[in-house]
């Protein structure tokens, strides 16, 4: 009797690498703390601005494969960062994590439903940030 | 990319905290008079920002106290004027981010 050979398995889906991220932040602390971990721990190659005016210029000029973006900055905020980036050519489509202090649960609900990735609150793991960002991207991408 | 165990890795966290600490009592002070002249906005953005960066370099305890002065701040600045009561409060958590901050940065020294 002829067997049926077992198809082989799909392999994975190969998802693009993350490597870049770009991390926004009016607070240098935190800007030195992400660089820190997503840099030096994590590996990824981080650029950094400390406005939306800064991020949209950074973005423009050399778009990153993620934005790590604080929520509330003077002048134009996270979310409004948001929303310029998705009207910009070549960051329409950049994922976006946002980064808080604010922990209320409607709050976060709130900044996913604009279209992020998620929500890192404040204060983070220096240590552990890098592969819940990596979880993030990989979950976005599954 | 480096392993999180990194003697390296450590020394860097504990400089970067160290430098974090260091800055605080001035930190506070410039906090206490944005509070002093009646400048909220601004000293709520310093609240803020101490409330997410204190617990990231490991000083949970002064992160509590400038959400608590964040929360304090934000909630009389909802109203047209700032009630005696909240200025009272804000005036209390504003001393305790200051004896916290100073504490940290003495023992950074």
């Amino acid at each position: 009797m002829k067997t049926v050979p077992t198809p082989a398995p799909v392999p994975p889906l190969l998802l693009p690498p993350l490597r870049t991220i770009l991390v926004v932040d009016d607070d240098a602390d935190i800007r030195r703390a992400l660089r820190l971990s997503l840099e030096r721990i994590g590996g990824f190659c981080v650029a950094l601005a400390g406005s939306a005016e800064e991020a949209l210029a950074e973005a423009s000029r050399a778009p990153p494969d993620l934005v790590l973006l604080d929520v509330s900055m003077p002048g134009t905020d996270g979310p409004a960062t948001l929303a310029a980036l998705r009207k910009a050519a070549g960051t329409e489509r950049v994922p976006v994590v946002f980064c808080t202090a604010a922990s209320g649960g409607q709050e976060l609900a709130r900044l996913c439903s604009l279209g992020a990735l998620g929500v890192i609150t404040k204060p983070f793991d220096l240590v552990g940030l890098p592969d819940r960002v990596r979880a993030m991207f990989a979950k976005a991408l599954g | 990319m480096t392993e999180a165990g990194d003697p390296a890795i450590k020394a860097l966290i504990d400089a970067a905290r160290a430098d974090f600490a260091r800055s605080l009592g001035v930190r506070a002070r410039a906090l206490e008079a944005l509070a002093t002249s009646g400048a909220w906005t601004d000293a709520r953005r310093e609240a803020h920002k101490l409330r997410g960066s204190a617990g990231v370099y490991g000083f949970a305890e002064l992160g509590v106290a400038a959400a608590a002065l964040d929360d304090s701040i934000g909630e009389a600045a909802d109203n047209a004027a700032v009630a005696p009561s909240a200025l009272a409060l804000i005036g209390e958590r504003l001393k305790e981010l200051i004896a916290e901050a100073e504490r940290v940065s003495r023992g950074a020294r």
